[in-house]
């Protein structure tokens, strides 16, 4: 490489060091949220353009497909509006019962957020178009409609939230098995998660639901976070550990839930 | 005009193009079946023709404004695709000479490929840095979106050196 190309690399290998061992830094945080909020307006319009753009190919494509499942729809709604007037019912009877013992109500307050962006060919993190002046704050939980863990809220600008998912390498869920009540940790892989850390002499089984047990004082308890896979047990380690498969695709959804408090 | 305001309304063009790529980038190429990385096109066209110093910086400048929507690779995108540049530049001074569509081929290939591989060193590095795992170098290698990215980059950068020789021809 030429002189003036090797004086380049140099000092941008170093702004590239400096950026990674002192992200933390306050000025440099400062530049990111500035840069944040240059890109956002550019996020914004392509994620519109985009979801625009996906929806009305993929309804073009599959054009078969809702016909068949609107009729399918039709059919299963009549038999929802049956369910719809007993669930009413119990709900009324549920109601009367918990006040009759001195049961709280669980109530969860969340946020309805879109995703406007994504990494590269991965789903360790993603930005939402909900930020600080929409209450949300670091270490939030963001889940999916079906009440399935997503991940944690990161870094919080103005306007706009960074997610890590529960992907990441460095998200860590204290979590138990629904049925069998196993303990464990769950650890993400990067592309994938581990049920980590149970007990050598308890062996969950392949298909049960593991939720989180709120355990950590970090994840809320009782969210579903997805079903063992394999159970992976060796007379050299310590403990068991099992593969987990997700219940939700994280490159599929284009909304989220965020839980402003419990 | 002087030559200041030109460069000066020039830098600010760029500035302004090199955001709404990296925009284009976060929100809509990502999030769809396309898979593209426009940064690593960008600097494999510009080592192609040879603007190294240009190479370099807009590989890191891209790497630093898509790192953005990330958060464990910030910082460590612009990095990648820095030293990216520098392996190619390199690579294309002592193995290949002109952008022939023999190149591109192999250009592509060895861009995409070290894009990934790097990715997973410094991402496992930091990772291990931090918390004392190593990632699988499968879930970076092991997909279909690797083959998709490799074809989608070589149809790219042919159609912009085709596009740029019929330019060059009128």
């Amino acid at each position: 490489m030429a002189k003036n190309n090797l004086i380049i690399f140099f000092v941008l290998l170093l702004l590239s060091l400096v950026i990674i061992f002192f992200g933390q830094n306050q000025i440099i945080l400062l530049f990111k949220h500035y840069l944040n909020e240059i890109l956002r307006p550019f996020e914004v319009v392509f994620s519109k353009a985009g979801n625009w753009l996906f929806f009305w190919q993929s309804a073009v494509f599959n054009i078969k497909n809702i016909k068949e499942s609107n009729s399918r729809l039709i059919s299963e709604n009549l038999d929802f509006y049956n369910k719809l007037a007993r669930l009413s019912q119990l709900e009324e009877e549920n109601s009367l019962l918990r006040e009759k013992m001195g049961l709280a109500q669980k109530n969860i307050n969340t946020c309805l957020a879109n995703v406007i962006g994504r990494d590269f060919q991965n789903n360790r993190s993603f930005l939402i178009n909900k930020g600080a002046k929409d209450g949300i704050a670091v270490n939030m939980i963001v889940i999916s409609k079906d009440n399935i863990i997503v991940g944690r809220i990161v870094d919080a600008s103005y306007n706009t939230s960074k997610v890590r998912t529960i992907l990441d390498t460095q998200s860590r869920i204290a979590a138990i098995t629904a049925t069998s009540k196993i303990s464990g940790l769950i650890r993400g892989l990067g592309s994938d998660i581990i049920f980590d850390l149970i007990v050598k002499d308890k062996q969950p089984e392949i298909g049960e639901m593991v939720v989180s047990s709120g355990t950590d004082g970090i994840w809320p308890r009782g969210f579903i976070i997805g079903k063992i896979k394999d159970v992976k047990s060796q007379d050299n380690q310590i403990f068991n550990t099992a593969d987990i498969e997700l219940l939700i695709g994280l490159q599929d959804f284009n909304s989220v839930f965020i839980i402003l408090n419990e | 005009m002087n030559d200041d305001y030109k460069k000066f309304l020039l830098l600010t063009g760029v500035v302004f193009l090199l955001i709404a790529l990296a925009g284009f980038q976060i929100s809509f190429v990502n999030l769809s079946f396309l898979n593209l990385n426009l940064f690593l096109i960008l600097v494999l066209y510009l080592v192609l023709v040879k603007n190294n110093s240009k190479a370099l910086i807009f590989a890191w400048l891209g790497g630093f404004l898509t790192g953005q929507s990330s958060f464990s690779n910030s910082g460590i995108n612009s990095l990648v695709l820095l030293i990216l540049a520098a392996v190619l530049i390199i690579f294309y001074k002592t193995a290949l000479l002109i952008p022939k569509t023999g190149n591109i081929f192999f250009i592509s290939i060895a861009g995409v490929a070290l894009y990934h591989f790097l990715n997973w060193l410094f991402v496992g590095f930091w990772t291990l840095f931090k918390t004392g795992a190593f990632e699988n170098l499968g879930s970076y290698f092991l997909n279909s979106g690797i083959l998709i990215e490799l074809a989608s980059t070589i149809l790219l950068l042919s159609i912009i050196f085709k596009f740029k020789t019929n330019i060059g021809n009128v």
